[in-house]
């Protein structure tokens, strides 16, 4: 997983079927100039400071595996920091 | 996933047979993630239907293979929709 802060939602109206019903945020990677876009299942707001599951184990944020890859997900939030030291 | 623009299609006639009727797009993503290539552009297929100029997020990998209904096909990245906006509440 990375650290990355929510910038803003993506929104999309003609899109992979795969995709309906998925909320789209734009997340910007802690400590490097870039910036991603997640699946979203946790009501994430701007500027909130989260985890990115990446590549395949982001499919198990929308559904536990191994029956999930049919999913279209490449990178999920895995969780909301509330904080850390 | 990545947020890029279209900015060209590819054309092919001789090409490997899983890529028959795949619409090729070239893509300048807005940013980066993990990138497999120091360019700064690649090529998605496009089963959702993007034109030059538009906004869209391209998924990468194993998902993007199954979007076209195959794991066996030469590709690496699809878009899988095109962007409205992009909002910041």
């Amino acid at each position: 997983m990375i650290r990355a802060r929510v910038i803003g939602e993506v929104w999309a109206t003609r899109k992979s079927p795969l995709l309906d019903g998925r909320r789209l945020v734009l997340v910007g990677v802690e400590g490097a100039d870039r910036a991603m876009v997640a699946i979203d299942t946790l009501d994430s707001r701007e500027g909130q400071s989260v985890l990115v599951a990446v590549g395949s184990g982001a499919r198990n944020v929308l559904k536990p595996g191994p029956d999930n890859r049919e999913l279209l997900c490449d990178a999920a939030i895995a969780l909301l920091v509330d904080g850390e030291s | 996933m990545i947020l890029g623009r279209v900015v060209g299609e590819v054309w092919a006639t001789r090409k490997h047979q899983a890529l028959d009727g795949k619409k090729l797009l070239i893509i300048e993503p807005y940013a980066w993630y993990a990138p497999p290539f120091q360019v700064g552009h690649l090529v998605a297929a496009d089963p959702v239907g993007a034109g030059v100029g538009e906004d869209v997020v391209v998924c990468m990998g194993d998902p993007a293979r199954r979007q076209l209904g195959s794991t066996s096909i030469p590709v690496e990245a699809t878009v899988c929709a095109i962007v409205d906006r992009v909002e910041r509440s």
